[in-house]
């Protein structure tokens, strides 16, 4: 049984590894449909070219929609600075690219209208709710405090309940009173 | 023998400073990052540990291969120390990621490689532990939790390039060789990254140490009670010894 727990083991692992890469299936996203999606881009799709032809949004309800952009693909994106940039997709794609991979690193979240299965405007949603997530924030520290300071807690009182065994121990062993042995330490 | 609780005290403060420091930093002086708001101040807590959790399998397996090589036990216990301070800090990466990821991505969790592989990586350490908490003590034990140890340690470079393998929700390395000069944070935000990241390392190694200390005083009772039940048959022996017998104590004890 024991010699079976160690193969079974690294077969589990190496199993499970290039499983996860299989796993990851680029159709995963349902298409738009027509009217308006919100959502941060979680991923974008380029042709050989490196040109744009679309992405995914993942909306607040976390679903993945994948949206196909054209050249008539207006775009109103603002940077980090608030800078607001307003072209088409054909009119500069190289700046449409560097301005929705800066959307998708900084999380800012965008509205696209939807029209015959392309994205016909993508703009920078004017009001988010990101803003009001403190619930969160304080759920993350006060978990992660807790955690550490439970386990320092065990691992202290562990610590102590062995150190008064190996007192009792050396009693034992070396024949003498506990409080001795602790004292010779 | 009294330097040592000294150091320890030190330690202590030294993580208790840091750990001030990165709070006042997160908190009061770090501006609110533009898009996320507040809950991009939960990533000075995410990364730091998810580092940590990556950094403890590293040196389970550096130490697996040192015990391997020199069949010492303080290998060993380095091993358990790291694995057991690892699945604390890879548990904490997986909630704070989820808590994170509920309010910018609409759900908990995603099924994407990173993620994944993570998810891997504390089974892992919790296979660890487990075979270590079931198998029978004594050296076959430890020289097959080293190989358990190895084994982990395939996982961190695939965590590690996950977001770059494969491109979904997470997002790419922002510090380290894997970021570009593009998505690299810097300022405010990368300064108080990278405080949080050395103030969680010093945590890490004062947790690891004290766990350290504490396999220390798990080996010392285990071999103070083999001597314990070992002594009425060494009494006998010796009572038999006087006696002039030729009968030899009996071998072995409780493991």
């Amino acid at each position: 049984m024991r010699k079976r727990i160690i193969p079974l083991l690294i077969a589990i692992v190496l199993l499970a590894i290039p499983g996860v890469a299989l796993a990851q299936s680029p159709d995963a996203a349902s298409k738009a449909s027509d009217g308006n999606t919100s959502g941060v881009i979680t991923v974008i799709r380029v042709d050989q070219d490196t040109n744009l032809v679309g992405f995914v949004l993942s909306t607040k309800d976390g679903e993945l929609v994948e949206i196909a952009v054209g050249d008539a693909t207006s775009f109103g994106l603002e940077n980090a600075a608030g800078d607001r940039w307003v072209a088409e997709l054909g009119g500069d794609p190289s700046e449409a690219l560097l301005r929705i991979r800066d959307q998708r690193e900084r999380f800012s979240p965008v509205t696209v209208t939807v029209v015959d299965g392309v994205a016909s405007a993508v703009v920078s949603r004017e009001q988010g709710d990101l803003e009001q997530n403190l619930g969160f924030l304080f759920a993350i520290y006060l978990v992660t405090w807790a955690g550490f300071f439970v386990y320092i807690f065990i691992v202290s009182r562990r610590q102590h309940d062995l150190a008064r065994e190996i007192q009792v121990l050396k009693g034992q062993v070396f024949g003498v009173d506990a409080s001795e042995a602790s004292q010779a330490g | 023998m009294v330097a040592v609780p000294k150091i320890r005290l030190i330690w202590l403060g030294l993580t208790a400073a840091l750990m001030a420091l990165t709070l006042w930093m997160i908190f009061i002086w770090v501006p609110t990052e533009v898009n996320q708001g507040n809950i991009q101040r939960s990533l000075y807590f995410h990364v730091p540990v998810a580092w940590t959790a990556m950094v403890a399998i590293v040196l389970v397996a550096f130490a697996s291969v040192a015990y391997l090589k020199t069949r010492s036990e303080k290998w060993d216990r380095l091993a358990v120390a790291a694995a057991e301070t690892g699945v604390i800090f890879a548990g904490l990466m997986l909630i704070t990621g989820m808590v994170w990821a509920k309010p910018v991505w609409g759900v908990w969790w995603t099924g994407e490689a990173k993620l994944t592989t993570t998810l891997i990586l504390f089974f892992i350490y919790v296979a660890y532990l487990m075979f270590r908490a079931y198998f029978p003590p004594g050296e076959q034990r430890r020289r097959l939790a080293a190989v358990i140890g190895l084994m982990g340690a395939i996982d961190t470079p695939i965590i590690y390039y996950g977001a770059q393998l494969w491109e979904r929700a997470h997002p790419s390395a922002v510090v380290g060789p894997l970021s570009d000069s593009d998505s690299s944070v810097d300022g405010p935000i990368g300064i108080t990254l990278i405080v949080a990241v050395v103030a969680f390392s010093v945590l890490f190694a004062y947790v690891a140490s004290e766990r350290y200390r504490l396999r220390k005083q798990e080996d010392e009772v285990m071999e103070l009670r083999r001597a314990v039940s070992l002594r009425p048959a060494l009494a006998i022996s010796s009572s038999l010894e006087t006696t002039e017998s030729t009968a030899s104590a009996p071998a072995g004890g409780a493991y």
